[in-house]
């Protein structure tokens, strides 16, 4: 499967919440970085026909999505950034439910409703209420859903925002299981959500796609932008204030700095490989020393 | 193969969504207690002579039926004394063994409201009927050589209408004018349908499901048509208990159906109605019409619903709204505009069907009660067509536009 995405743009307000964006997806998992505003919404719900676009087209397969109708529906499974779901509804009611929505055959919803809560590990809860599934549960259930029509693609919009790290790493290891044969777009501002099963980047910033790239491509472009840095001061000196420090860990001997530079920032700094978040602090977050 | 995707199933969810759910069944279960509670009361504080029941039901037994020269005498050999008395204002107030009730004054009372004044009234009528056909026949003559196709229509109208009307049977008429005037489970239904239809449309904004709805086959407009239809049937169910109750109490309470069977003008409200229907036709149509009403109160709060993003502003919004309807129908009640378009002015359908009225619509004479019912049709198609726009996922409408470019 192929997904191309054209020009794609939205303003509001006269404000470009998404400027020209093009990329083309293939099966495999995409990580869509930015920060808190960036556009990752607003690109998914483009994308899933939620909101109208201001110019752009969509085409799966070669095919625009404006004629694909209900065709296209079928082809995605989608889990929103807070979904509550229905409180009052059972775990296995509400897949059932999701199962009519997506215009399911019973005897092929029920097996599946069967198989997806095994592999999130809800079986054991599926007569549960959801007002009573804790954050993590609702997430694997919001995954089982999307994953109900065994959709082509498949799109996540922040999918571990409130999860405990346990519950995040299990819903990673979970997506790595779905990511088989299907595209996985997971629009996210934690890195480590992607950082180890993203086959590429997409880093987005100001509703601009900057840049795009396997996350180990990424962190070649920056070799020997990166510092590391070991101080035997109690402070960070104030010459080094104005650089981009993207780690800072007090040691009984003083200070040891991860440093984002041009130039060698100190005589005793070393350089060091990048990891994905210092290329997504180098390219959006100018403002981390303050 | 049986599939999910069938529409009943979709409306099953839709209802389990909405009224399935613990509270909204501890609360309807309440407000059929609380609405029960006050008709019963109600009975009793209008059955003014309870205590005198066997009396009341061996009069009533005796006259019941046709009204012959024999029941009138015998009805007047008690009465007509009483009536003097009760004119020369020497009617006795203190407790009488001989009297028939607890005393003199009580038992004129008794006679007069329960026999004399229905019998009276019935009598009448058909002299009045015939008064009123022969005066509207004039009219109409009138009209015709004036060219007014107006008037003469609506005097034709009433010259069809009355000139065969008869009262000829005696029958008890006071519970069923209490039901008649009984208006306390249309404010419960209104208030339960502002509770029960005013998240219909926002809760699933508010828990991020609507974006999950518009990613799905059925999520757009099968699922607007499944809410709009779940709404209805909750109309249907919720109005035909609560108006339901209000029938059923009245009728074992009394235990006197027998008016239900004459014409809907045996009670004086409806001395100049347009009807010519039985009573229990009327209250019959008169629960269709006003479950109509409530079904346009609960698509305007639907549209509400729609609009919000908030459960609590939706239901005060509505709250709010529907107060607003009543109160235009309080104190705007007579203007024909407000009667033919506030969804209320259907609750109280008895106003419409009380007098003989008509609205000219392009010039024809129609009655006021079918205006009405075209007026709220038109709003409802309205509603109905802005809820689907607003609701609708953008999917839909592009799909629709793509479709329209293709043509």
């Amino acid at each position: 499967m192929e997904v191309s995405l054209k020009a794609l743009s939205k303003q509001y307000k006269g404000k470009y919440a998404l400027r020209d964006f093009s990329a083309t997806l293939q099966n495999g998992v995409y990580g869509l970085l930015g920060t808190n505003g960036a556009g990752k919404t607003t690109l998914i719900n483009l994308f899933m026909g939620i909101i109208p676009g201001d110019g752009g087209e969509i085409y799966i397969d070669g095919k625009n999505i404006r004629s694909m109708g209900a065709e296209f529906l079928g082809e995605i499974g989608y889990l929103p950034q807070y979904p509550r779901f229905y409180r009052d509804f059972s775990v296995q009611e509400f897949l059932r439910y999701m199962c009519v929505l997506k215009d399911i055959p019973k005897k092929e919803g029920e097996n599946r409703i069967r198989e997806l809560l095994e592999t999130v590990n809800l079986s054991e809860a599926a007569s549960k209420k959801v007002g009573a599934l804790s954050g993590g549960m609702r997430q694997r259930l919001g995954i089982a859903q999307a994953m109900l029509s065994n959709p082509g693609i498949l799109i996540l919009d922040e999918p571990t925002a409130g999860l405990d790290p346990r519950e995040r790493i299990r819903f990673r290891n979970l997506l790595s299981k779905f990511s088989q044969d299907r595209i996985i777009l997971i629009a996210t501002h934690i890195v480590s959500d992607v950082e180890f099963i993203a086959n590429e980047i997409l880093l987005l910033n100001e509703g601009t796609l900057l840049r795009s790239g396997t996350p180990a491509g990424l962190c070649k472009e920056l070799d020997g932008k990166v510092w590391a840095l070991n101080l035997d001061t109690a402070d960070v000196p104030a010459e080094l204030l104005h650089y981009t420090i993207t780690n800072m860990a007090r040691e009984e001997q003083g200070i040891r700095l991860r440093l984002i530079s041009e130039d060698r920032p100190h005589p005793e700094a070393v350089p060091v490989s990048a990891n994905l978040e210092e290329v997504f602090l180098f390219h959006c977050g100018e403002d981390v020393a303050e | 193969m049986k599939q999910h995707s069938s529409f009943g199933a979709l409306l099953w969810y839709e209802c389990r969504k909405t009224f399935f759910t613990p509270m909204m069944l501890v609360f309807l279960a309440v407000l059929l207690l609380a609405n029960g509670w006050k008709i019963a009361d109600s009975f009793r504080r209008a059955d003014e002579f309870d205590d005198y029941d066997d009396v009341y039901s061996m009069f009533y037994d005796g006259y019941l039926g046709e009204i012959t020269e024999e029941k009138i005498t015998h009805l007047m050999t008690i009465y007509a004394p009483l009536e003097e008395k009760f004119k020369s204002q020497s009617l006795n107030t203190k407790p009488d063994p001989s009297a028939w009730t607890y005393s003199e004054a009580t038992d004129y009372q008794f006679f007069h409201s329960l026999f004399y004044e229905p019998m009276k009234y019935a009598r009448e009528y058909q002299n009045y009927a015939g008064s009123v056909a022969s005066k509207a026949y004039e009219l109409e003559t009138l009209f015709r050589r004036n060219s007014n196709a107006f008037e003469m229509k609506k005097n034709y109208e009433i010259v069809e209408s009355y000139q065969s009307r008869v009262l000829p049977e005696f029958a008890e008429i006071w519970s069923w004018e209490l039901l008649l005037r009984y208006d306390y489970s249309s404010m419960i239904l209104l208030f339960f349908t502002v509770f029960s239809l005013s998240g219909m449309f926002v809760t699933e904004k508010e828990s991020d499901m609507m974006m999950l709805l518009r990613t799905t086959r059925k999520g757009t407009g099968a699922t607007v048509r499944a809410k709009l239809l779940t709404a209805a049937l909750y109309t249907v169910v919720a109005c035909a208990l609560f108006y339901g109750q209000d029938f059923l109490t009245v009728y074992l309470m009394s235990g006197r159906p027998q008016a239900l069977s004459q014409p809907v003008y045996i009670l004086p409200y409806f001395e100049n109605t347009p009807l010519n229907c039985t009573l229990g036709a009327f209250f019959f149509r008169s629960a269709l019409l006003r479950t109509f009403g409530i079904f346009l109160c609960g698509s305007l709060i639907l549209l509400v619903s729609s609009l919000c993003s908030q459960s609590l502003s939706a239901f005060f919004a509505s709250l709010v709204l529907l107060i607003g309807c009543v109160t235009l129908h309080d104190f705007g009640g007579q203007r024909v505009l407000i009667r033919m378009f506030n969804p209320v002015s259907l609750l109280f359908g008895r106003e419409l069907v009380r007098k003989q009225e008509f609205v000219s619509v392009f010039g024809r004479a129609v009655p006021l009660e079918m205006a009405a019912i075209i007026g709220s049709g038109l709003v409802l198609a309205m509603l109905i067509g802005l809820i689907a726009y607003f609701s609708r996922g953008y999917h839909n409408r592009i799909r629709r536009r793509a479709r329209h470019d293709r043509v």
